[in-house]
């Protein structure tokens, strides 16, 4: 069967079958590496994506429920015409939120759903945002320091 | 540094690998849990740039040094809380309440490796509130009294035997699987 929805605003159309990971789809089928499996089983938050503003473990979502849907990877951040970087991801570059990698894509989505749901930039509503998402590497602090800087520009931008 | 500090405060406090017959019980991020940012606290870090003289551009190791660290500095808060020391990790909330109680913590499905086996402790009998300690300390009781008359703000070097209630293995040790020498 073929499934059709949205990555990154552009428009896909798979042969697959209807139990196909999102995360093999996205890695596989269209070549999306930039979202990371961690454990695969939804503990870890490294495949977390956005499925219609909502952020989901790619790993535990088959390709038969996102028929229709708008899904936003981590490659849709940055400016495609330009490359300049999203806020959030430049804040992550700034105050050193990323380091061996694994799950700063899906850290930086699941704060773009975050922000995009006008969080607040306060510690600890950033770490409840941030929960489903481990990492080994940074201790966190680096991570909720740039969330919060890019909360603040964000804010100061629409202000 | 700062994930280091955190992975030691996890070994400290939550994370353990449980065997059952040389087979891991938590093998897995859904049973094996590390700190989230919920658990973890803000890490503030203070960076001392001291060259070591030994060392071509006076290099010095970073990596491993935060793993060390962690686990005592929590044990040590847990002491200054409580008055109990935890010689097992990862010191989770059973095993506090069981050293408080003088008791031991009922045991999960699974062990560890029982305590003391790779640094030497000593058995059973040597680990019992009231034993005498089987070597290298003549005079326990001597012991005992300079640690309770330790200098104001400094932390025991080590637990006083007669006060501490902590026999968490010893009246339930789990059942030993892999021969009878150890």
């Amino acid at each position: 069967m073929t499934y059709r929805f949205t990555v990154n605003g552009e428009q896909v159309a798979l042969e697959v079958p209807g139990m196909r990971r999102l995360l093999d789809a996205l890695r596989e089928d269209l070549r999306l590496t930039g979202t990371k499996e961690g454990c695969g089983e939804g503990e870890c938050g490294a495949c977390s994506v956005l499925v219609d503003e909502a952020v989901v473990d790619a790993c535990l979502v088959p390709v038969c429920q996102v028929e229709g849907s708008d899904v936003r990877t981590v490659e849709g951040l940055a400016d495609p015409a330009t490359g300049a970087l999203d806020a959030l991801q430049q804040a992550f570059l700034e105050a050193g939120g990323a380091q061996c990698g694994i799950c700063t894509p899906g850290m930086l989505m699941a704060a773009r759903a975050f922000l995009a749901d006008g969080g607040a930039p306060t510690d600890a509503s950033i770490r409840e945002a941030i929960a489903g998402n481990l990492c080994r590497c940074t201790g966190y602090t680096k991570i909720i320091d740039a969330i919060a800087t890019a909360a603040e520009r964000g804010q100061a931008s629409t202000a | 540094m700062e994930g280091g500090t955190l992975q030691a405060v996890g070994y400290a406090t939550i994370e353990e690998m449980k065997l059952d017959d040389g087979r891991y019980l938590n093998d897995r991020l859904a049973t094996y849990l590390i700190p989230t940012a919920l658990d973890a606290p803000r890490i503030h870090t203070i960076l001392v740039e001291k060259p070591f003289s030994g060392a071509p551009h006076g290099a010095k190791g970073v990596g491993e040094l935060p793993m060390d660290v962690g686990a005592p500095a929590v044990v040590a808060a847990i002491h200054d809380a409580t008055g109990v020391w935890i010689h097992d990790l990862p010191a989770t909330p059973e095993r506090i309440l069981a050293a408080m109680a003088g008791t031991a913590a009922a045991e999960s499905p699974g062990e560890s490796v029982p305590a003391g086996t790779m640094i030497g402790q000593a058995g059973h009998a040597g680990r019992e509130p009231d034993a005498a300690p089987t070597s290298g300390t003549p005079d326990a009781g001597a012991d005992a009294e300079a640690n309770t008359q330790a200098p104001e703000g400094g932390l025991d070097p080590m637990p006083d035997a007669k006060s501490d209630p902590e026999p968490l293995r010893a009246p339930t040790d789990p059942p030993q699987r892999w021969g009878k020498d150890r």
